[in-house]
């Protein structure tokens, strides 16, 4: 059960901008982007808000009154459950002074549109392999072992 | 060095190959390539090249291991990384895009590889139109207008592509290229008077690979452009995290279209040429 739980992004990982309706996501680590559409932007900034799984669906099911509560809640879940499986976002308390998913971001549509993920994979090959953020004493990534050692 | 338009120093980027001088680089990183960043220094290493930028001095050092051996986008597109550290902020940075236009503007093209970005501006150089960039080019959102500049004066085109635009042939680098490889055109050599830079920025454009004879421009969305051109700008880029935000400012600024090329290669420029009149 996802409801009472919150969600963050980690920035060095994952990147996102809403534009018209539609929010486009890049995971940087994989390489993988998604478009996504329908109530997923609003879904997509009200948890990048820091708001909680439980919160978001009462925000929808308010907002929506002629939609079904099951169908807002299970499709709000089923979103989530998606974006943590693809690495977009993970449990934990969202970073302070999270900030609504961009200016002119998602706005309320008339009718409840499931959110829509879609997924492309074709720029995964353009990733560097082994990409490391971390600069080491040494003054170049090091593995383990080497470091441990004191090379 | 790198300067301004005021000829105000940016940076400085120091380039050498131990081939040649006998300087080793730094000792090697255990993997075979990848980036590293903080706050202060952004690098990058392949097999044969080390990138390497100092924020706080403003100095940006290349290693490789060999100049005669370096890779052909590298000789294309020369200390991209560099470049790319040295200029980007939040207002300015580099998009994987062409640029074509007139004094009415430009318009920027962009997409992933085989989209037709590098032939279509090939294709509006031979019509007429002005070249600011092909691949790569530095996008300014600090002026009244969105601006677009242009880093390198080349153009790259598959070969199978050069026999649809035979007068380049004279103004290719060089033929002796392996299978993966493009042909690099040098633009400057072929229509010195069709580069321009610093051109305001009328609309992005998407194009794709159409099967009529005639090109065609239509709307699309915002969204649509940004597919188009932040994950092909920001994975082929090192340490690129700050750029969407700035792709996200400029469709907001610009209209976007896309545009579907026809068999007649200079279709595509006659759309480009009309929709510049019809925004201006």
């Amino acid at each position: 059960m996802l409801r009472g739980r919150r969600f963050r992004v980690d920035p060095a990982k994952v990147v996102h901008e809403t534009i018209e309706g539609e929010t486009i996501l890049i995971n940087l680590e994989t390489g993988t982007y998604y478009s996504l559409r329908g109530a997923g932007p609003e879904i997509w900034g009200s948890l990048v808000a820091g708001r909680s799984a439980a919160d978001v669906v009462a925000e929808l099911q308010h907002r929506y009154p002629a939609a079904e509560s099951a169908t807002v809640s299970d499709a709000t879940e089923r979103l989530i459950e998606q974006m943590l499986e693809e690495g977009l976002l993970a449990d934990g308390e969202p970073r302070e002074n999270s900030a609504p998913a961009e200016a002119g971001a998602a706005e309320s549509k008339a009718m409840f549109e499931p959110p829509k993920l879609e997924r492309y994979t074709d720029m995964q090959y353009f990733l560097l392999l082994d990409p490391i953020h971390e600069v080491h004493d040494g003054g170049w990534p090091q593995a383990p072992a080497a470091r441990a050692a004191g090379a | 060095m790198l300067v301004g338009p005021g000829d105000e120093p940016i940076a400085t980027v120091r380039a050498w190959d131990s081939a040649s001088t006998g300087i080793e680089p730094p000792p090697m990183p255990v993997t075979v390539q990848g980036n590293v960043g903080d706050e202060r220094v952004e690098a990058e290493y392949r097999q044969g090249l080390i990138a390497a930028f100092d924020a706080s001095d403003r100095a940006a050092g290349v290693w490789f291991a060999d100049y005669a051996r370096i890779h052909w986008y590298e000789r294309a597109e020369p200390l991209r990384a560099a470049i790319h550290w040295a200029l980007t902020n939040e207002q300015c940075f580099l998009v994987h895009a062409s640029a074509v236009g007139d004094q009415r503007g430009a318009v920027i093209l962009t997409g992933r590889g085989g989209a037709g970005k590098s032939t279509t501006t090939l294709a509006s150089i031979e019509a007429g139109l002005s070249f600011v960039g092909d691949n790569y080019v530095l996008l300014s959102l600090d002026e009244p207008e969105p601006c677009v500049y242009g880093l390198y004066s080349n153009a790259k085109l598959w070969p199978r592509t050069l026999e649809r635009l035979p007068a380049l042939a004279p103004f290719v680098r060089t033929f002796d290229v392996a299978e993966d490889e493009k042909l690099v055109i040098d633009v400057a050599a072929y229509r010195p008077d069709s580069l321009a830079t610093g051109l305001p920025v009328r609309a992005v454009v998407v194009p794709r690979v159409g099967d009529r004879s005639e090109a065609r421009i239509s709307r699309c969305s915002g969204a649509q452009a940004l597919l188009a051109m932040a994950p092909t700008t920001m994975l082929q880029l090192p340490q690129t995290g700050s750029g969407l935000d700035g792709m996200g400012q400029l469709l907001r600024r610009v209209p976007t279209y896309e545009l579907e090329l026809g068999t007649d290669l200079i279709s595509g420029p006659r759309a480009i040429s009309t929709l510049l009149g019809k925004l201006c």
